[in-house]
C-alpha cells in the first residue's frame, strides 16, 4: 500500500514536469517568430568576427567580406508560408510569419533577397547616432516580377559589430528607427517592419559602455565566494569545537 | 550552546542572503561577450558566470528535508526536460551567426554555472518557504537575469522531482547546445 501511495506520488510529479514542459513549448510557440534568435544562449564567448563590406582600418587585414542571403516563399491562397531567409554567413535575415505575404493573382511564390551594402554612401542617421556595421537591402518580389504587399510584419534580424541600441529602416532618405529589442549576449538586434528596404543597426556616436564596470563586477563576486568559503570553514569549525567533549 | 547555534543560524542566513543578491547582480551588470579589456584577461562574460557558480556551489544554504528519489526517477525528470528542449528547438529555427567551439564550451560551462547558482543556492535558500516558493522564486529570479522564465520552471521542477541540481544543469547544458546545432 505505501508503494502505491509513493507510486501515485510519482506519477502525480511527474504530471507536474509535464506540465512545465507543455508552458515552455507553449511560451516558445508564441514567442516565435516574434524573437528568433537563439533561446537561453547568452554568448559567454568572443563571437566570429564581424564580416564588413567596408571594414575599418583596424581589422581591414583579416576582414571577410559578408555574404548575401536568397530565398523563395511558396504562396497559397491564404498567403505565404512561415519562412526565414538568412545570409550565408548569419549576420542577417528576415522572417515571414505563415499567410504575411498577401497573394497575388497569377503568382505562385516570391523572391526574397538579403544583400549587405556599404553604409557610408547612404544617407547620415539622425542627429547623435552613427551606424553599427553593414547596412542589408531586402528585396523581395512575386514571381511575377511586382514587389510583394505585407499583410503581416515582417521580423528583421541583425547582428552588430560594437555598440547598437536602434534598429533603423531608411524609406526614401530618411532613416525610421522601428521598435527594436537588443540580444546582447548574440550581439543582435531584431523588429517587426511593415515594409522591405535598406535597414541598419545603429548607437549612440559616442564610444561604448566602458569594460571596468563589469571588472569591477566581477571582482566584488569574487570576494563574496570568498566569504562564502570563509563562512563555510567557520561553521565547519564550530561544528568540531561543539562536538568535542569538554 | 543554543545561542551560538542561533547565531550560526543567523550568520549562515545573512550569508545565503547576501551571496543570492552578489550573483544575481553581477549577472545582471555583466557586460556580453566581447573582446577582452586587456589582453590576457579571459572574457568577462564567463568570467563573471563562473564566478556565481562558484559562489553558487560555496554559498552556505538552510537545510532542509529533501525526499532522494531513486536513479529512475532522476532519469525520467533528465529525459523530460532535455525532451521539452528539444521539442522547442525543433519549432523554431534560430538566426544568428556560425558559433565557435570555444562558444560551444562555454556555454556548457555557463549552464552548468547558472544552475548551481539558481537550483542550489537561489532553490536552497527559497525552500524553506515550500516547493512552490522556491520553483518559482528561482524561476523569476533566472527570467530577471537570464530572461526565460518557462524554462527556468522546468529546471525549478527538476530541482524538485530529484532532490538536487544536477538533472537541470546536464537539461540546461543540453538546451544551449541545442541552440547551437
Amino acid at each position: 500500500m505505501p508503494s502505491t501511495r509513493r507510486g501515485r506520488a510519482a506519477v502525480r510529479e511527474f504530471m507536474w514536469g509535464a506540465a512545465a514542459a507543455a508552458l515552455y513549448l507553449g511560451a516558445v510557440a508564441y514567442t516565435w517568430p516574434l524573437a528568433p534568435v537563439r533561446i537561453l544562449y547568452e554568448g559567454e564567448a568572443p563571437p566570429l568576427p564581424y564580416r564588413w563590406v567596408h571594414p575599418p582600418a583596424e581589422v581591414s587585414q583579416d576582414n571577410q567580406p559578408p555574404e548575401s542571403g536568397a530565398g523563395q516563399i511558396a504562396l497559397s491562397p491564404q498567403g505565404s508560408q512561415s519562412t526565414s531567409i538568412v545570409t550565408d554567413d548569419g549576420q542577417a535575415g528576415v522572417i515571414f510569419r505563415f499567410g504575411a505575404i498577401a497573394p497575388r493573382t497569377g503568382a505562385t511564390s516570391a523572391q526574397v533577397k538579403v544583400v549587405p551594402l556599404d553604409p557610408a554612401p547612404l544617407p547620415r542617421p539622425p542627429s547623435g547616432l552613427r551606424l553599427d556595421g553593414n547596412a542589408y537591402r531586402v528585396d523581395a518580389t512575386y514571381n511575377t516580377g511586382e514587389p510583394i504587399v505585407l499583410r503581416i510584419p515582417m521580423t528583421a534580424v541583425l547582428r552588430y559589430p560594437r555598440h547598437a541600441t536602434m534598429l533603423l529602416r531608411l524609406t526614401g532618405e530618411t532613416w525610421t528607427a522601428l521598435d527594436a529589442h537588443i540580444v546582447p549576449g548574440s550581439l543582435q538586434i531584431f523588429a517587426g517592419t511593415d515594409r522591405v528596404g535598406v535597414f541598419a543597426a545603429a548607437g549612440p556616436a559616442g564610444p561604448p559602455p566602458a569594460a571596468w564596470i563589469g571588472y569591477a563586477v566581477a571582482a566584488a563576486a569574487v570576494l563574496g565566494a570568498a566569504a562564502a568559503i570563509a563562512a563555510r570553514r567557520l561553521r565547519a569549525r564550530r561544528r568540531d569545537v561543539g562536538g568535542t567533549p569538554a | 550552546m543554543g545561542g551560538m547555534c542561533a547565531r550560526a543560524d543567523r550568520a549562515r542566513t545573512f550569508f545565503t542572503a547576501a551571496a543570492v543578491l552578489l550573483g544575481c547582480g553581477a549577472l545582471a551588470a555583466r557586460p556580453p561577450a566581447g573582446p577582452p579589456a586587456w589582453a590576457g584577461l579571459p572574457d568577462l562574460s564567463l568570467l563573471v558566470v563562473v564566478v556565481v557558480g562558484m559562489i553558487g556551489v560555496t554559498a552556505p544554504v538552510p537545510p532542509h528535508h529533501e525526499s532522494r528519489p531513486g536513479r529512475v526517477q532522476w532519469l525520467a525528470a533528465l529525459g523530460l526536460g532535455v525532451a521539452a528542449f528539444a521539442a522547442a528547438r525543433s519549432l523554431t529555427a534560430p538566426i544568428g551567426p556560425p558559433v565557435t567551439a570555444l562558444a560551444a564550451a562555454s556555454t556548457l560551462v555557463a549552464a552548468v554555472a547558472e544552475e548551481a547558482f539558481f537550483r542550489r543556492l537561489v532553490y536552497g535558500w527559497l525552500a524553506g518557504g515550500g516547493p512552490a516558493p522556491a520553483v518559482a522564486g528561482a524561476a523569476a529570479l533566472f527570467a530577471v537575469v537570464p530572461v526565460d522564465l518557462a524554462a527556468g520552471i522546468v529546471f525549478g521542477w527538476q530541482r524538485l522531482a530529484t532532490g538536487g541540481w544536477t538533472a537541470p544543469a546536464l537539461t540546461h547544458a543540453a538546451a544551449n547546445l541545442l541552440q547551437l546545432i
